[in-house]
C-alpha cells in the first residue's frame, strides 16, 4: 500500500467537491485507491466503501492508482460525481516488496536489494521443511538440504559465510516478529561441531523454521543485508527472510474457503556404487571375526572354511557352516531404503467485513521417509485478524500453533552409518535383526545392525510452539502513525533417544538412554512512529522512528541414563546411573532506529538509516554500538522519452555499517562439573575456556550496486547487483595450546570478505500468441567469491570442523575462501608428477589445500508455460564448483564395498584378485618413471589410498531439475452455477534429473546437519526424489 | 482542531514516556542477564582437587582409541604386542604427534594451580600439599615420554601464549622442589583437613607423605647414567624415608581404583574389549620358560571373541591377522572391569632400592631387596589366579607349589649371585602395565634388559635401525606455541639417558 499523503489547501476559483464510487473489475468497493489531482499536491483515499471526496478545478485530471491495478486518470467534466471501476494489472504486483518491520515499499524506490518469492513455488515444492522450497527461487541465496530423511534440516546462508565461528544464518521474521530457526540435536551439549568423529553418531534435529505451515503465507522477501537489514540490527546481520501471513480481505462477500491435499512418494535419487564380487573377510580369506569385505571373491566359488560357527540366518542360533558355499545377496543397500510417502492436507477459511477480516487454518502433515521407522508429523493451527475499531486504530492479532512429532535415527558411527559400512555380501539386508526372545542377533560388539536401529532405537521428539503477536496502529495525525507490535516464538522441544539394553554402541551394551527437555522463549516488543510529509511539490519525505526490546530465554535440560536394568521399560529410572546438565542463555538486546526517506519527483531516492543497540553480551563499558546505512535510487529513465526499447531504468546503489555481538557469557571464566562422579566424589574444573572482560562487538561493512532496466515494453526484465562485504573484529576462540592450561581465549580478530554479483533477468510472454500461450522465462545467477582475510596472529588458520574419518580439516585459511578443506595430497614434483616411492606406490604430503565447499556460480532456469487453464513450470538449476568430501567413499574403501576396490589384489595366482597398477608418476629416489607394477592389496587401500585425502574431494557441479509442476485449473464455466470457485489439480515433481560427476548419493547432503561445518559426505539417508499429486479447492 | 492538538501531544509524551522506561529497566538487568547460569565463577577447594587428582590419575592405562601414550609404550618393552588398528601402527613405529596424554594433564595440573594459590592463600596445607606431589608425578611422566616442556611459563593463559619448553634438567630439578615443598606443606597446621575428596588415599596425609619420599627414590634413581654414585646415594635415602614413612605395604600404593562402571572401567578392560594389543611373544615365551606363577595372572586363554587360544603371544611387528592371541581380562589382577590401576608401589621402591644398593655397591642389600620385591608383587598378584582355579575347579596346589618353586629359583638370591640384569628383568615383569615407568627402565638400560629385546621385524625387514626413544611433540604443540622444539624424532635420545 501507498502511504497516504493528505494535505489540503486553500483553493482558487471554480475548484469544487468530487466525490464518487471506486470499485474493481467485479464490481466490489476498493478502499486505499490514492486519488491524486495532476500536478498538484492535492491527494485523497478512499475509504472502506470505496467512496472518496476530494477538492478539483474543472478540467483537471484525477489520477486513481492502486497497487495491482492500472492507473486510471479522468479529466473533471461538469458533473461532480466520479466513479471509477479499476482493472487489474498483475504486472504491478511485483513491484512492491514488504521490508523490514513489516513495511511495503515499491522495489522501485529501494536502493537495495530485495527480492520476492513465488509463494506459489512454495506450496508446490512439497518440501517439509520452508527453507528447502526457497531453494533455487531466490540468488545469492545457498541451500543445502542435509539429507533425505523427513527431518533433515536445511542450512541457509545469504551472499557466502562472513563469521568464521559464529552464526551465519539469516533471519526469519513472521508479521514483524522474529523467529527462531535453531538447530537442536541430541547430544549433551546441544552442538555438534565436528570437533570429535564421534559428533557424526548424534541425531541432528530439523531447522525451526520448518515448523511453518507454507500454506499459510501471503508473501515472503528475502532482504541480503547491509542497507536491508539495517533497520533489525544485530539479529539480522546476515540477512533476513520477511514473511507475511495470510490475512484474509475485507469487504468479501461470504468467505472463502480453500482446501487442499496432496500425495508425494520420494525414492532415492542417486545411488553410489559398490563391487559385489568380494565376499567377507580379510587379505583374500574368510573370517568369522572381521566386518571387512576383503574376504574371497565369488568367482572362486567360495565356501566356508572348517569349523566355522556363524549365525547365517539371523535367527539367534549359531550354524556350523563349514564347507558351504558362502551366500551371495545383491543390492544390500540399495534395498535398505523403502519409497517413502507423504500426505499433506491444508484446510483455510478467511473473509472479511467492512471493518475487519480474519483467516484461520489447519494443516496436516505426515512423512514417512526412505528410512523405516523415520517419521515426520506436522500440525498447523494458525489464526489471524484485525479490525478497524475506528477509522484511526486498528488492532490486529495473531497465533499460529505447531506441533511435530518426529522419529529419527543417528548417522555416522552409532547409527545407520556404521553397520551400512559393512554389510557384507553374506547376507540379506532384510534379515532379522532380533530372534524369537527379542534378543539381538548381531555378530558384533562394535559395529550396530542398521535394522536394528530403526526398530529398537530412535529419537522421539516432540516440538510445541506457538507464534504469535498482537499489534495496533494509531494515526495521531496525517503525518504521524504510532505502531505498536508484541510477539512471542515459545517452544517446548522434547527428545527422548533410548537404546536398549545389547544396543551395540552402548558402554558394556548395556544400553542406555537420554531425555531432553528445551524450553525456548523469544519475545519481541516493538514501537514506533511512522509517517509522510510533502515538503514541496517534488520532495516528499518519509520517516520511520522507533524502539524495540528483544529477550531471549533458552534453557535445555539434559539428562543421561547409562545402564539400563530392565529390558523394554524406558523410563529414566531404568537407568542405573543419571547425571544431568542444563544449559540456560538469556539474552536482551535493546534498540533504537530511525529511517528517513526522500522521494524526489518520483525518480530520485535517497534513504538513511541508523540504528543502536545494546546487548547484554558485551562488557558494560562498551556495550553500545551505532550502525548506519545509506542508499540511494535513480530512475534514469523518466528522464527520458517514453520510449519502446527501454521503459524502466534505474540505478541504485547502498552501504551500511553492520554489527553482531559476543556469543552469551563470554566475558568470565568459569568452572564447570564434570560428571559422572569419581568414586563417589563430585569434581568441579576449570573452564579450558578462557574468557575476555574487554571483548568488543564484531563489525561488518557492506555496499551494493546495481541497476534495474525493462526492456521492449517490459518484455525483457533485467536486475543486476555488484555487492561486496567484509566482517571483521569477530568475537573468535583463539586456540591455545594446552600447555597454557586452557584450549582457547576469546578475542577479537579475523577478517573476511565476500562479494559477488546477483543478476535476474525475467522474459515475459515472449511468444505473445494470441491463441492464449503464454511463455514466461526467468534466471536468476549468482555469484560469490569468499577470502579469509586474516585470522589471529600466529595461526595458520582457524579450525571449522573435521570430517568422519581421516581427520581432513574444514578451515578459513588466510588467502583462501572460507570453507578451505586441508588434508593430505599425493606428492608430486613441480611439473606436477607423482613422486613413488621404492615401491612404485604414491606417497603423501600433508596440509595441503584440497578444495572448498563455496560454488563458483549458481544459475536457475524457472520456465512458465500456460495455455487454458494448464501451467507447467519448474526450475532447472545449474551448479558449478563446489566441493564435497566424500567421506562415505572412505568408509566403503576400508570395508572394501566401494566400486573403487573391485580391483585388488590377494595373491599373483588368484584370477580374480590380482590387479597391480603401474602409477605413473617417477620414482623419487632415483628420478627415473616407475614401471613398478604395485599390488593392489588390502593395505594398499586402507593405507596408502584411504589416507591421501585428495581422493575423496570430489567436485559437486551438476545440473538439477529441482521441480517440475504441472497444473491444471478447471474451467471457471464448469464452476460456474455451483458454490466451487476454483479447482486445480497439480501433478509435482522434485528433484526428478540430476546430472553430475559426483561418485557418491545426491551430493546436496551435509553429515552434521544445518551450520558452519558443511561439506561431508557420511553414511546417512540419501537425499531424494519425489513426485505426486496435489487437488486445491476453493469455495 | 484543538481535540487533534491535545492527543498529538499526549500521544508524544507517552511514546517517550514508555521508551524511557523500557530503558532505564533495561541497563540494571544486563549484567545479571550476562553472568553464566550454569557454571560458577568460583568452588571450593575439595572439589577442585578431585577433579585435579582425577584426571591426572586417569591417563595411566588409558585406551581411548590410540592417543596415550602410558597404555601404548607397552609394545616397546614388549609385554604387549599390536594385534590391529593403532596397536599395529605404534607396533611398527608410526607414531602420530598426538595430544591426549599432554592436554589432559597439563588442563588438570592447572586445577591442581588454582588448587595450590588459592590453598596457599586459605592455608589449606594439605591440599597444597597433596596437590604438588601429584603434579610432580604428572610431569614425571610426560618429561619421560617428551624430554624437555613448557612448565615456568605454562598455565597462564592468553597472558603467555607461547610458553618456553624447559629442559629437562630444569623439570627435574622443578619435581624435587615439588616433592620436598610437599612433604613440608602436608606437617603444616591447615585449615581444612583433606577427606573423602581424596579419593585414592581418603585423606590420610602419611600415605601422600610416603609416596612423595617414594616418587623421590623413582625419580633420584632416573639419574644412574647421569650420575651413578650421587643418584644411588639419593635414591636410597629416599627409599629410607619412604620405607619408614610406611611406603611397605599395598595399602600405601598409589592406584586409580576403578568401580567397574561408565567411563570408569580400567583400561586394560578396554583393551580386553577392542584387542589392538595382544600378549606379546617374547614376553609370554619368557613366562612359559622360566615357569612363572605370574603367567596365569597376567594372561587369560581365551581370547575376546572367545576362540580358546591358551597362552600364546604374538610377535611384535607382524601385523594384522586372523589368528588370535591371549589378552590381557577379563579376568586375572590387571583385566578385570573393577582392576586397580597400579601407578606408584611398594614393590617398585624395592627395585629401586636393590638397583641403587646394586649400584652403590652394597650386593647383599641388593639382593634382599630384590628377593622381597619379587615376594611382594607375588603375593599381590596371585591371589587372584588362585580364585580363577578355585572357581574352574583347577589344581589350586600344583599352582601354589609353582609360586614356591619360582620363588626358590628367582627370589633367592644372595649378594654373589644378585646382577643387574636379574634385577631389571624381575623388574620389568613386575611393572606389567606400569608401562611409562618400565619404559624409562628399559632406555636407561639401553634396551638391554631384558636382553630378548629385540628392533621388531616386519615382513621380513627390521622396521628401523634403532630403537624408539621418544615420542613426537603433539601437533596442536607444534601448531599454535612457536616455542615447541622442531626437528624431533621418535629416535631422539632424551638428557636424562645420556651419559653427559
Amino acid at each position: 500500500m501507498l502511504f497516504a499523503t493528505l494535505v489540503t489547501q486553500t483553493s482558487f476559483a471554480q475548484e469544487k467537491t468530487i466525490t464518487g464510487v471506486i470499485s474493481d473489475n467485479k464490481g466490489l468497493p476498493l478502499p486505499g485507491v490514492n486519488i491524486l489531482v495532476k500536478d498538484t499536491n492535492k491527494g485523497a483515499q478512499s475509504d472502506f466503501d470505496g467512496k472518496y471526496s476530494i477538492s478539483a478545478d474543472t478540467g483537471s485530471i484525477l489520477i486513481f492508482s492502486y497497487l495491482g491495478f492500472a492507473n486510471q486518470e479522468v479529466t473533471v467534466g461538469q458533473s461532480s460525481q466520479i466513479d471509477v471501476s479499476m482493472q487489474e494489472d498483475a504486472s504491478e504486483l511485483e513491484e512492491v516488496v514488504v521490508t523490514a518491520f513489516g513495511i511495503a515499499k515499491e522495489k522501485n524506490k529501494l536502493g537495495y536489494s530485495a527480492e520476492s518469492v513465488d509463494v506459489n513455488k512454495l506450496n508446490d515444492a512439497a518440501e517439509n521443511n520452508l527453507v528447502n522450497a526457497l531453494n533455487g527461487q531466490v540468488s545469492g541465496v545457498n541451500i543445502t538440504d542435509s539429507g533425505g530423511s523427513p527431518s533433515a534440516s536445511a542450512n541457509i546462508v545469504i551472499r557466502g559465510s562472513s563469521s568464521i565461528l559464529g552464526n551465519n544464518q539469516p533471519l526469519f521474521v513472521i508479521d514483524g516478529i522474529p523467529i527462531n530457526n535453531n538447530t537442536e540435536n541430541g547430544s549433551s551439549s546441544g552442538t555438534v561441531d565436528g570437533t570429535d568423529f564421534r559428533d557424526y553418531g548424534k541425531t541432528v534435529g530439523v531447522n525451526r523454521a520448518s515448523d511453518i505451515n507454507p500454506d499459510d503465507i501471503a508473501s515472503m522477501t528475502v532482504l541480503k543485508g547491509g542497507a536491508a537489514t539495517a533497520l533489525y540490527g544485530i539479529r539480522a546481520v546476515n540477512g533476513a527472510i520477511i514473511i507475511t501471513t495470510k490475512s484474509g480481505s475485507r469487504n468479501q462477500k461470504g468467505l472463502n474457503i480453500s482446501l487442499s491435499t496432496g500425495y508425494t512418494i520420494d525414492e532415492v535419487n542417486k545411488f553410489p556404487e559398490f563391487t559385489d564380487r568380494y565376499a567377507r573377510g580379510r587379505n583374500g580369506a574368510y573370517s568369522n571375526l572381521t566386518h571387512w569385505s576383503w574376504g574371497p571373491a565369488y568367482a572362486n566359488n567360495p565356501t566356508f572354511p572348517a569349523n566355522t560357527i556363524t549365525d547365517i540366518d539371523g535367527d539367534g542360533t549359531d550354524d556350523d557352516v563349514s564347507g558351504q558355499q558362502i551366500p551371495f545377496f545383491r543390492d544390500n543397500y540399495k534395498n535398505f531404503w523403502q519409497k517413502g510417502t507423504r500426505l499433506n492436507t491444508n484446510i483455510s477459511v478467511s473473509g472479511g467485513g467492512e471493518k475487519g477480516r480474519f483467516y484461520v487454518s489447519a494443516g496436516n502433515l505426515n512423512h514417512e521417509g526412505i528410512v523405516k521407522n523415520d517419521t515426520y508429523e506436522r500440525t498447523n493451527f494458525t489464526i489471524k485478524g484485525d479490525y478497524n475499531i475506528t477509522d484511526k486504530f486498528k488492532i490486529g492479532g495473531m497465533a499460529s500453533y505447531s506441533n511435530v512429532n518426529t522419529n529419527s535415527f543417528q548417522g555416522g558411527d552409532t547409527g545407520i552409518g556404521n553397520g551400512l559400512t559393512y554389510w557384507h555380501h553374506m547376507w540379506d539386508i532384510n534379515r532379522p535383526w532380533v530372534d524369537s526372545n527379542r534378543d539381538k542377533v548381531w555378530f558384533s560388539d562394535f559395529v550396530g545392525d542398521p535394522n536394528w536401529i530403526i526398530n529398537e532405537e530412535g529419537e522421539r521428539g516432540e516440538v510445541n510452539r506457538t507464534i504469535g503477536n498482537i499489534n495496533f496502529s494509531y494515526d495521531i495525525a496525517d503525518w504521524m502513525k504510532l505502531n505498536f507490535r508484541s510477539g512471542i516464538d515459545t517452544y517446548s522441544d522434547q527428545k527422548r533417544l533410548v537404546r536398549p539394553i545389547s544396543s551395540v554402541n552402548t558402554t558394556g551394551r548395556l544400553g542406555d538412554m537420554y531425555e531432553i527437555r528445551i524450553n525456548n522463549k523469544d519475545i519481541t516488543n516493538n514501537v514506533n512512529l511512522s509517517g509522510n510529509f510533502v515538503l514541496n511539490e517534488d520532495l516528499n519525505l518519509s520517516y520511520l522512528v522507533g524502539g524495540d526490546i528483544y529477550n531471549s530465554r533458552y534453557d535445555r535440560l539434559f539428562v543421561d541414563g547409562q545402564e539400563l536394568l530392565t529390558k523394554d521399560f524406558f523410563d529414566i529410572s531404568n537407568a542405573k546411573t543419571v547425571t544431568s546438565n542444563n544449559l540456560d542463555n538469556n539474552k536482551k538486546i535493546f534498540g533504537v532506529f530511525s529511517e528517513i526517506t526522500l522521494d524526489y519527483k518520483s525518480f530520485l531516492f535517497l534513504t538513511l538509516t541508523g540504528r543502536n543497540d545494546w546487548s547484554s553480551t558485551l562488557p558494560e563499558q562498551n556495550n553500545s554500538f551505532f550502525y548506519p546505512s545509506v542508499s540511494g535510487g535513480f530512475v534514469f529513465s523518466n528522464l527520458l522519452n517514453d520510449n519502446d526499447i527501454l521503459s524502466f531504468g534505474k540505478l541504485k546503489g547502498s552501504w551500511a555499517k553492520l554489527g553482531n555481538d559476543a556469543p552469551n557469557f563470554s566475558l568470565q571464566s568459569v568452572f564447570a562439573r564434570r560428571t559422572p562422579n569419581v568414586g563417589g566424589q563430585p569434581q568441579f574444573t576449570i573452564s579450558n575456556r578462557q574468557n575476555n572482560p574487554n571483548i568488543k562487538p564484531e563489525l561488518s561493512s557492506a555496499w551494493e550496486i546495481g541497476g534495474e532496466f525493462k526492456f521492449l515494453n517490459n518484455l525483457i526484465g533485467l536486475d543486476i547487483t555488484y555487492y561486496e562485504r567484509n566482517t571483521v573484529d569477530q568475537v573468535l576462540p583463539i586456540p591455545l595450546t594446552s600447555t597454557t592450561g586452557f584450549a582457547e581465549y576469546i578475542d577479537n580478530s579475523g577478517k573476511v570478505t565476500n562479494n559477488g554479483i546477483e543478476a535476474l533477468l525475467n522474459i515475459n510472454d515472449f511468444i505473445k500468441n494470441s491463441h492464449g500461450i503464454v511463455v514466461d522465462f526467468g534466471f536468476n545467477f549468482a555469484k560469490n567469491n569468499s577470502e579469509v582475510v586474516e585470522v589471529p596472529e600466529g595461526l595458520e588458520e582457524i579450525i571449522i570442523g573435521y570430517g568422519y574419518w581421516n581427520g581432513t580439516k574444514l578451515v578459513a585459511r588466510p588467502g583462501e575462501p572460507y570453507g578451505t578443506f586441508v588434508g593430505d595430497k599425493y606428492k608430486r614434483n613441480e611439473s606436477g608428477q607423482l613422486l613413488l616411492d621404492d615401491n612404485g606406490a604414491p606417497q603423501r604430503e600433508s596440509n595441503q589445500v584440497l578444495g572448498n565447499i563455496n560454488p563458483d556460480w549458481t544459475l536457475n532456469f524457472n520456465p512458465r508455460v500456460s495455455y487454458k487453464g494448464l501451467t507447467l513450470s519448474g526450475n532447472l538449476e545449474f551448479r558449478k564448483g563446489g566441493d564435497l568430501y566424500n567421506d562415505a567413499e572412505v568408509s566403503w574403501i576400508y570395508a572394501g564395498l566401494s566400486q573403487t576396490t573391485e580391483d585388488r589384489f590377494y595373491d599373483a595366482s588368484d584370477v580374480n584378485a590380482n590387479a597391480t597398477r603401474v602409477f605413473d608418476g617417477i620414482i623419487e629416489s632415483t628420478g627415473e618413471r616407475s614401471t613398478i607394477a604395485v599390488p593392489l592389496t588390502n593395505t594398499y587401500y586402507h593405507n596408502n589410498y584411504n589416507a591421501t585425502d585428495e581422493n575423496f574431494v570430489e567436485d559437486t557441479s551438476w545440473v538439477r531439475l529441482r521441480t517440475l509442476n504441472l497444473t491444471y485449473n478447471l474451467p471457471s464455466k464448469i464452476l460456474e452455477n455451483t458454490f466451487v470457485n476454483k479447482v486445480s489439480v497439480t501433478f509435482t515433481g522434485r528433484n526428478l534429473w540430476l546430472d553430475t560427476n559426483y561418485s557418491g548419493a545426491d551430493p546436496e547432503t551435509s553429515g552434521l546437519g544445518a551450520g558452519n561445518v558443511q561439506g561431508f559426505n557420511t553414511i546417512t539417508a540419501p537425499n531424494t526424489k519425489s513426485y505426486g499429486m496435489t487437488v486445491k479447492v476453493q469455495f | 482542531m484543538k481535540t487533534q492538538n491535545i492527543i498529538n501531544y499526549k500521544n508524544i509524551f507517552l511514546f517517550i514516556f514508555s521508551v524511557l522506561t523500557v530503558i532505564t529497566s533495561c541497563s540494571e538487568e544486563f549484567e545479571e542477564i550476562n553472568t553464566d547460569p550454569n557454571n560458577p565463577k568460583e568452588v571450593d577447594i575439595p572439589l577442585v582437587f578431585t577433579s585435579g587428582e582425577r584426571s591426572i590419575l586417569y591417563k595411566y592405562g588409558r585406551f581411548t582409541n590410540g592417543t596415550d601414550w602410558d597404555l601404548w609404550c607397552g609394545l616397546w618393552i614388549q609385554t604387549f604386542a599390536g594385534n590391529h588398528g593403532n596397536g599395529v601402527n605404534y607396533d611398527l613405529y608410526d607414531i602420530l604427534p598426538n595430544a591426549s596424554l599432554w592436554d589432559r594433564q597439563y588442563d588438570a595440573l592447572n586445577d591442581l594451580k588454582i588448587v595450590i594459590s588459592l590453598g596457599t592463600e586459605r592455608e589449606a596445607w594439605q591440599h597444597v600439599g597433596a596437590s604438588k606431589i601429584i603434579s610432580a608425578l604428572a610431569l614425571g611422566t610426560l618429561t619421560s615420554h617428551y624430554g624437555g616442556i613448557p612448565w615456568s611459563e605454562a598455565l597462564s593463559g592468553s597472558e603467555n601464549p607461547n610458553p618456553k619448553f624447559d629442559t629437562q634438567e630444569e623439570i627435574y630439578n622443578s619435581m624435587f622442589s615439588l616433592l620436598s615443598e610437599g612433604i613440608t606443606d602436608l606437617d603444616k597446621a591447615s585449615s581444612i583437613t583433606l577427606g573423602e575428596e581424596d579419593f585414592v588415599y581418603n585423606g590420610d596425609v602419611d600415605k601422600w607423605k610416603a609416596l612423595a619420599y617414594a616418587l623421590e627414590a623413582r625419580y633420584r634413581n632416573h639419574f644412574s647414567i647421569k650420575n651413578p654414585s650421587g643418584s644411588a646415594t639419593a635414591a636410597l635415602t629416599a627409599v629410607d624415608n619412604a620405607k619408614s614413612a610406611g611406603f611397605t605395604e599395598h595399602a600405601y600404593d598409589l592406584i586409580f581404583p576403578y568401580e567397574g562402571a561408565d567411563i570408569y572401567l580400567n583400561g586394560y578392560f578396554h583393551l580386553f574389549e577392542n584387542n589392538q594389543m595382544i600378549a606379546s611373544e617374547v614376553f609370554m615365551n619368557t613366562l612359559i620358560n622360566t615357569n612363572d606363577p605370574r603367567k596365569e595372572a597376567y594372561w587369560n586363554t581365551e581370547a575376546t571373541d572367545g576362540t580358546v587360544v591358551g597362552y600364546t603371544g604374538k610377535s611384535n611387528g607382524f601385523g594384522t591377522d586372523n589368528a588370535s592371541y591371549s589378552p590381557v581380562g577379563p579376568q586375572g589382577f590387571y583385566g578385570k572391569k573393577t582392576s586397580d590401576q597400579l601407578i606408584a608401589t611398594h614393590f617398585e621402591l624395592l627395585f629401586i632400592e636393590a638397583e641403587a644398593a646394586l649400584r652403590s655397591g652394597d650386593a647383599d642389600r641388593a639382593a634382599t631387596a630384590h628377593n622381597a620385591a619379587i615376594i611382594a608383587q607375588l603375593n599381590l598378584v596371585t591371589p587372584s589366579a588362585i580364585e580363577t582355579l578355585t572357581a574352574n575347579g583347577g589344581d589350586v596346589s600344583a599352582y601354589q607349589t609353582k609360586i614356591s618353586a619360582y620363588i626358590t629359583g628367582f627370589a633367592s638370591e644372595t649378594a654373589g649371585s644378585i646382577t643387574l640384569e636379574k634385577i631389571m628383568t624381575e623388574k620389568h615383569k613386575a611393572m606389567f602395565t606400569m608401562n611409562s615407568e618400565s619404559w624409562v627402565d628399559v632406555r636407561r638400560h639401553n634396551y638391554d634388559y631384558p636382553a630378548n629385546l629385540s628392533i621388531p621385524i616386519n615382513d621380513g625387514k627390521a622396521i628401523a635401525s634403532e630403537f624408539i626413544q621418544r615420542v613426537p611433540y603433539p601437533e596442536e604443540s607444534t601448531n599454535t606455541n612457536s616455542n615447541t622444539p622442531g626437528g624431533v624424532t621418535i629416535f631422539d635420545q632424551l638428557w636424562i639417558f645420556k651419559a653427559n
